[in-house]
């Protein structure tokens, strides 16, 4: 305990600073400084648990949306793929040329898309998913080179042929669709 | 010029379609058949082959925008072979995968086995008259 009687403490003082030492009030208020340090040491550790935790659902959250967002974008690719396919089998039914290179041009950039995703994420294709697409890529090419062919040869491309084979590859991207759609949802 | 890759390519292609592990798919080409993976595909197809007299097999692989960027034949991959014994015998199998990948595009073997059954369980079951 330091001198009550200090010779720098001024003399009202010294009743007070004799009585605290009587009843070492010191010692009481430096035990409860302690006490007061640990209880700020344990509820600052508890705050920044608490925020860390919220944090981490903050970026579980930001995960979801960006991965609910790639779904979306690979359900709209997919669904403009299945549009511009119809419209192709509307032009080969009909027997029109013209516009086909564009269209065919079109789907394989947006099927290309689709199977390879936006995000880091993906778009949660499978491998066998991504055959498909595949499939109907290559199909794409073999069409647009038949009806360039028969262009040039003056001859009509095997318009019954075609459309056969691109409607299986319609009715596989449909599959695809739906199942994104079915992710999508259960999330 | 055929490689090493290109005669591991054939009897892979055969295993794995002989094995029922390969889905050939038909193509808007007669005669040409097609097996897709996530990334590129291999097409089989008969053509004329610039080795040799008789026909091909010829496998074509396309890449992701379906454009070929490789072509070989048998006759080109036969040269591989130091005689005609083995030559012969790699004839057969590329005829073989050819006619299996046509089968399993076509789903001639699936009907086959559909009918059978039917013809078989529809045996046991009908009354006699």
């Amino acid at each position: 305990m330091p001198p009550v009687d200090a010779p720098d403490w001024p003399d009202f003082m010294l009743p007070i600073m004799k009585w605290m030492a009587t009843n070492q009030i010191n010692d009481i208020v430096a035990v409860v400084s302690i006490l007061v340090t640990i209880g700020g040491f344990v509820v600052t550790i508890l705050k920044l648990r608490k925020s860390q935790r919220a944090a981490e659902a903050a970026k579980d959250a930001a995960m979801r949306t960006q991965k609910n967002m790639e779904y979306v974008s690979a359900i709209t690719d997919f669904a403009a793929a299945i549009e511009i396919l119809d419209e192709i089998k509307r032009f080969h039914r009909n027997r029109v040329t013209q516009p086909l290179p564009d269209r065919y041009s079109a789907l394989r950039k947006i099927l290309n898309t689709a199977r390879a995703g936006r995000g880091e994420l993906g778009t949660g294709l499978t491998d066998a998913h991504k055959a498909i697409v595949q499939d109907a890529l290559v199909n794409l090419a073999k069409a647009e080179e038949a009806v360039d062919r028969a262009v040039a040869s003056n001859h009509a491309p095997d318009f019954v042929r075609l459309n056969r084979i691109l409607t299986r590859d319609l009715d596989q991207l449909q599959e695809i669709l739906v199942y994104l759609k079915s992710q999508a949802g259960g999330r | 010029m055929a490689t090493q890759d290109h005669l591991e390519l054939f009897e892979r292609l055969f295993q794995q379609t002989r094995e029922g592990k390969l889905n050939w798919k038909d193509t808007v080409d007669k005669g040409t058949y097609v097996v897709s993976f996530k990334d590129y595909a291999v097409e089989i197809l008969r053509a004329d082959s610039q080795e040799g007299p008789d026909s091909a097999v010829v496998l074509g692989l396309r890449n992701a925008e379906g454009e070929i960027v490789e072509r070989v034949d048998d006759f080109e991959v036969a040269q591989l072979f130091p005689n005609d014994a083995s030559r012969r015998s790699f004839f057969q199998k590329s005829e073989q995968l050819y006619e299996l990948a046509r089968r399993n595009a076509l789903g001639a073997d699936k009907a086959l086995n559909s009918i059978l059954n039917e013809l078989r369980t529809g045996n046991k079951d009908d009354i006699p008259f």
